[in-house]
């Protein structure tokens, strides 16, 4: 009997049917090539409007390309959880549950959002942010480790472990753009799904062991746990406001560094 | 996606960018000097205006031995390739990420203090080669890349320069745009394009600026004596030979000083781009007392609705308005003006004869309102 042939997403590595058009576990087109700059950094795929991906024993279709919204069609035994900002609609029959967190103090002095909130299925509830931006999905694989910045984070699955981690060290806190804080996601024994919304565009880069980029913080917007941040003080000169310098966030692989094109500045915002 | 670099084909061009004019290969989609997709026919809106070409996804620009790629469609990022020697300059605030190797530094500038009180940004930095930078702003809209041969020079308004190439020289200039309200026996300034302008200009040779505008862009090439009223916020460039003033239009039907309409007059010969999505012009109301109109002259608040001062009190950095400052090419005009005068008062039939005249000389209607207007309001002064 001959092997079925399969077609393997370039973005999440997923399996897909010889005549699958987009990928089932992320929704990127599987009939176009990844864009990739020069430089080295892969745009994130445009998903199409009205493409769908499957998670678990749930669905969620994409509808819009300027602010798109993720409408997630809830499997029963299945929920999500999310900030409660991002909630655009929902069936009157999906229930929703504040998530327990740990640390609320310290979450509420980060301004981290003090509840997240979950829904269960079945059902529909569908989120969206609220500026021209892309989705990323990233499916986690089991034993996978992501910090995303605050307030980026559109759902993610139930299978999904979800804390926060404090960015060490005086400098981080104090010039870091993204705050004392970044979410952390962790699969354990099962697959699950995170879905982000970067504004403006959104560029992954896979860094090698040991390779550094500078980044403005305020672009940053997801890197896999293995990808060390430490934020740098870039000296301008000397003379009149020679004192003067910027901060910008040191990351080195190994692992993925996502970014986003459009960014308040830390300093101006 | 496919890309492709025009910069790496044979110089065998067979045709020319129908946006900056530069040699194209055949084979290139996009032009390497400004990024414009080759296939695309410059076509104008009925009303005159040519949409600035979006510049696609990957397409790259070739600037001396570096080389700039522009990334994404809703914010793009410049993703500059510098070579050894070759160097950018920006604000910092717009800077995405670079190579560790780049080295950044203070760009010196005049007038540290006077940017500080415009709200310019006070320091520029400026990068080396060799390595990568890229740079992004922090509204959706167009990447608008601006070659410049030697010689040539644009103006900017504020805030809206991403980088430029380091062979491109900066300065800035007073935009003379502004109105002044009066409150008790003060006068408070305003300037609705900000106080001042950016001037890139190629010395001796090519360069690159490029600027990041909200929303879409569209441009037009006005004549010589043709003008236009747009949205102060609006405006993204133009010529140096485009000159500015302002004009307040108090539409019909309201009551309140406060209902009136802020414009950018703008008077050609010259190129001018405008933006599709632009911020409110900030009003806070109170009646006009005077402001600076496109003849560089100061407009008598009568414009505006019965009420508002006649105060004028033009700003320390501007002349007084001694006598009507025009072009000497309608100075003639100005003497028919007061020919025409009686009382103060120009007659429906001299109105109609000053009109033809005014067309013969390139004037529209409304230059000659000015006109009137400012000869009113210097003899009253007078």
């Amino acid at each position: 009997m001959e092997p079925q042939q399969r077609i393997v997403c370039q973005w999440c590595r997923g399996q897909n049917l010889p005549n699958a058009v987009t990928c089932r576990s992320c929704g990127a087109p599987l009939d176009v090539r990844n864009t990739v700059s020069d430089s080295g950094w892969t745009a994130a795929p445009r998903l199409k409007n009205m493409t769908e991906f499957q998670f678990s024993a749930s669905t969620c279709q994409v509808e819009g390309e300027i602010v798109p919204v993720a409408d997630v069609n809830l499997g029963p035994g299945d929920s999500v959880f999310f900030e409660h900002h991002v909630l655009l609609w929902k069936d009157a029959h999906v229930p929703l549950a504040a998530m327990p967190l740990g640390g609320a103090i310290k979450r509420m002095l980060a301004g981290m959002p003090f509840a997240v909130t979950q829904a269960h299925g079945p059902g529909h509830v569908a989120f969206s942010r609220d500026a021209t931006g892309e989705l990323v999905v990233l499916p986690l694989h089991p034993g996978m480790e992501v910090d995303v910045r605050e307030h980026a984070f559109l759902m993610a699955s139930h299978s999904i472990q979800y804390s926060f981690v404090r960015i060490k060290g005086f400098f981080n806190i104090l010039f870091g753009g993204e705050g004392m804080f970044m979410d952390r996601f962790v699969t354990a024994g099962e697959s699950g799904l995170l879905l982000l919304h970067g504004y403006g565009n959104v560029f992954q880069r896979t860094l090698k062991p040991g390779e550094s980029i500078l980044i403005e913080p305020g672009g940053f917007l997801y890197k896999d746990a293995s990808v060390t941040m430490n934020v740098e003080m870039q000296p301008l000169g000397v003379g009149f406001l020679g004192g003067a310098g910027m901060s910008l966030a040191r990351m080195t692989g190994p692992g993925r560094v996502g970014i986003q094109s459009m960014y308040k500045h830390h300093k101006s915002s | 996606m496919t890309t492709h670099d025009p910069g790496s084909h044979s110089p065998a061009a067979n045709h020319h960018c129908r946006w900056c004019g530069a040699s194209i290969d055949s084979s290139a989609l996009s032009c390497p000097r400004c990024g414009a997709p080759a296939e695309r026919s410059v076509r104008p809106t009925n009303s005159g205006w040519i949409e600035q070409p979006p510049i696609k996804d990957m397409a790259r620009l070739r600037v001396g031995a570096s080389t700039c790629q522009i990334e994404g469609i809703y914010v793009p990022v410049a993703d500059f390739n510098l070579a050894a020697g070759d160097g950018v300059y920006f604000a910092h605030h717009v800077l995405l990420w670079k190579d560790p190797q780049v080295q950044i530094k203070r760009m010196p500038l005049q007038g540290a203090f006077t940017r500080a009180i415009a709200g310019l940004p006070v320091v520029m930095t400026e990068a080396h080669g060799p390595g990568h930078i890229a740079f992004s702003r922090d509204e959706p809209g167009e990447m608008i890349a601006l070659p410049l041969q030697p010689g040539q020079g644009i103006d900017v308004r504020e805030h809206l320069l991403l980088a430029a190439t380091g062979n491109v020289h900066y300065d800035w200039f007073n935009t003379g745009v502004w109105y002044a309200t009066q409150r008790d026996n003060d006068l408070d300034y305003h300037y609705p394009l900000g106080q001042y302008m950016d001037r890139f200009t190629a010395l001796d040779q090519p360069g690159l600026v490029l600027l990041h505008a909200s929303g879409n862009v569209m441009v037009r090439e006005l004549a010589a004596g043709q003008t236009m009223l747009v949205k102060p916020t609006a405006l993204v460039y133009k010529d140096r030979s485009v000159r500015m003033g302002l004009n307040v239009q108090y539409p019909s039907g309201y009551w309140l000083s406060s209902h009136r309409v802020m414009w950018l007059h703008i008077a050609g010969p010259g190129r001018v781009a405008i933006q599709s999505a632009y911020e409110p012009v900030e009003d806070e109301g109170r009646a006009i007392a005077t402001y600076a109109n496109l003849l560089g002259n100061y407009g008598a608040a009568s414009v505006g609705p019965a009420g508002a001062s006649l105060t004028s009190m033009p700003p320390a950095t501007s002349p007084a308005p001694a006598s009507i400052h025009v072009d000497p090419r309608h100075e003639l005009f100005v003497r028919k003006v007061r020919e025409a005068m009686v009382g103060g008062q120009v007659s429906p039939a001299a109105m109609q004869a000053l009109l033809q005249l005014a067309t013969r000389e390139g004037l529209s209607a409304y230059d000659v309102r000015l006109i009137i207007k400012q000869v009113q309001f210097h003899d009253v002064q007078r």
